[in-house]
């Protein structure tokens, strides 16, 4: 049974995890690690969200097939010089990292899918490192639902290309410390890493992006969203160069929350699936009364609205009104001591490789939401 | 699933560790902000105003350490007691430079300590010390003020400076005049002084390049070069994070 335990916090646990890289930690501020408490679950239980994870990556790559087949550009709002860049990548199988599944389950029935973090993961630190640290030091005995650091040092050994750069919007910390953690697991893997600003990236006469040094880049891995860079005017050199990018430009069609009405549409009824449609009205002749209003592109819980009926219980912090919005119903998360969790799947490649949890007093999982470690028992 | 065989490993020198220092250090960038072209002429400024200060005593005294470079003469060879245009025991193409030739022969590290440049020097510095001054008289009737702030001030004192070796040398017409230029040298580096203080107190990137170029001994160089930046990354407003 999945449950939400206390433990005495590590004396020095602030040194701990600044030192393993987690700088925003928030002890001083807004809490974000959680140090004194943790979820407990069994090997069972998290081998079915393993399992849950593993079945809906395989529904979102088949829908990805399905889009491209179908020209269904459109109903993601991609428009068509960039969806022409995602139709060659994805008949390219240009590649992949990295993605994480946000699952909603409370222990009992089939967790369900929440969102597909396809594109621009961040807390993989924490859910990779620092967890695990905390394993170690709190509950040896114990195990836990996390290969995740192996598993990209493996997956870094499949690109040919020795020396990669990764890039960021340099200003946000947790952003770069995400970009430096997976440097280090490139630099396990035998690579030469570089880090970078988003706005140093360069592109030279002869058609390459160039690091500062001039030096044409082979591969870049950057955690900036797809659909940023496709409003930026480097965006028109892309061409030839698409595939050194990494996430592939591909991901645009799964880190989109339009990716819920196709993947329900494929596959109605689907048990790790919930009810999701472009209109209120569709969702709402399905007999849902309660449901989530989404926006296309939106992050981090902004722009999120709760409905029961036509009014609303909830909502996340204001923004994307441009956006257009799927609906979704509501899906039952597990509460304890007043908070709602939302489990995240992490895939490296296609496989499934670790299991972290974010924590809130809302039901929205935003910016602020803790993140706690977990056990298995 | 499957218990791990080894904790996880962050590389004590790995890029992680250096990127979490340089956060908690509060350093800008672990990367190199782009230098400006006015960064890396503020930086050269810089350099030579501490350049002067850590040699003042030596220079009065007419001393020179090996390697000292000086602007429009080169660095000085402390053996050959001269100044040549590449640094003692440069390597380039398997041979290797000293006392202004290039031999087949590596050259063993230099190991003495600095020494009085030759008449022969001294009558270098001079000429290179006349022209700056007609350069400097030029500028100042054209009342251009760069001239001053960038050239007229730490390098015209170090060539005077050079001067205390005066004993072995009759001074020409250049190093009688500059005597009676010092007190305005003086001013323009308390005003060359005083613009770098000023720039670096504006500009954090440029105190992070300074910093940098420190740690890894290297100079600043602009990172203007062919390619065309700043097309990525306009359109972030807070964490890409989902």
């Amino acid at each position: 049974m999945i449950e939400l335990q206390n433990n005495p916090p590590r004396p020095d646990w602030h040194q701990q995890v600044e030192e393993a890289g987690l700088i925003w930690h928030g002890a001083v501020s807004e809490p974000y690690w959680t140090e004194g408490q943790h979820l407990t679950l069994s090997l069972q239980e998290a081998e079915t969200l393993e399992d849950a994870a593993t079945e809906l990556h395989s529904l979102c790559l088949e829908a990805c097939e399905q889009i491209v087949r179908r020209d269904w550009f459109g109903r993601l709002a991609i428009p068509d010089p960039v969806a022409a860049q995602v139709q060659t990548s994805w008949m390219a199988k240009d590649f992949s990292i990295y993605g994480r599944f946000d699952l909603a389950w409370d222990g009992t029935g089939t967790p369900k899918l929440l969102e597909y973090n396809a594109d621009t993961p961040t807390s993989l630190l924490e859910a990779s490192v620092i967890q695990w640290d905390w394993l170690e030091a709190v509950a040896p005995q114990s195990d836990q639902l996390n290969s995740i650091h192996e598993a990209l040092i493996d997956r870094w050994k499949l690109i040919p290309e020795e020396r990669i750069h990764f890039a960021c919007s340099w200003e946000n910390l947790e952003d770069r410390q995400t970009i430096a953690y997976l440097a280090e697991t490139a630099e396990q893997a035998g690579k030469t890493v570089e880090l970078m600003d988003m706005g140093e990236i360069g592109h030279s006469p002869a058609g390459r992006f160039t690091g500062l040094d001039e030096i044409a880049i082979e591969k870049l891995f950057k955690l900036y969203p797809w659909e940023w860079m496709a409003r930026e005017p480097l965006f028109a050199e892309i061409g030839q160069e698409r595939s050194r990018f990494i996430e592939p430009i591909w991901k645009m069609m799964l880190s989109n929350k339009a990716i819920l009405p196709i993947l329900w549409e494929l596959n109605p009824g689907h048990p790790l699936l919930l009810p999701a449609t472009f209109s209120k009205e569709t969702l709402c002749a399905q007999g849902v009364s309660q449901w989530v209003e989404k926006p296309f592109l939106g992050r981090e819980g902004t722009g999120i609205t709760l409905m029961n009926r036509n009014r609303q219980t909830c909502s996340g912090a204001d923004g994307y009104q441009d956006n257009p919005r799927v609906f979704q119903k509501l899906a039952n998360l597990f509460t304890a001591d007043r908070m709602h969790f939302v489990w995240g799947l992490w895939m490296v490649g296609d496989g499934c490789h670790g299991l972290s949890a974010r924590g809130d007093t809302s039901p929205i999982t935003g910016n602020l939401s803790r993140f706690f470690p977990h056990k298995m028992v | 699933m499957k218990r791990r065989s080894f904790r996880t490993y962050i590389n004590p020198n790995g890029i992680l560790r250096w990127s979490t220092l340089c956060i908690l250090a509060a350093l800008p960038g672990c990367n190199s902000p782009v230098a400006t072209d006015n960064d890396v002429a503020m930086a050269e400024n810089q350099a030579q105003i501490e350049q002067l200060d850590r040699e003042h005593a030596k220079l009065l005294n007419g001393e020179i350490d090996n390697n000292f470079y000086l602007p429009k003469l080169g660095y000085y060879h402390a053996n050959a007691h001269d100044f040549f245009e590449n640094p003692y025991g440069m390597e380039q193409d398997g041979r290797y430079y000293v006392d202004g030739r290039w031999q087949d022969a590596a050259v063993a590290e230099y190991e003495g300590g600095p020494t009085r440049p030759t008449p022969e020097a001294l009558k270098k510095i001079e000429l290179v010390l006349e022209d700056e001054q007609r350069a400097e008289q030029e500028a100042e009737q054209a009342q251009n003020s760069n001239y001053r702030s960038y050239h007229g001030g730490s390098n015209l004192m170090m060539y005077w400076l050079i001067f205390g070796n005066r004993n072995t040398y009759t001074p020409g017409p250049g190093f009688q005049q500059a005597s009676t230029r010092t007190a305005v040298w003086e001013q323009n580096l308390a005003s060359q002084r005083s613009a770098v203080s000023s720039y670096a107190a504006a500009s954090p990137s440029y105190r992070s390049l300074v910093a940098q170029s420190r740690a890894s001994g290297t100079s600043i160089h602009s990172a203007s070069g062919a390619s065309v930046r700043g097309g990525f990354g306009g359109s972030a407003h807070g964490s890409s994070a989902s």
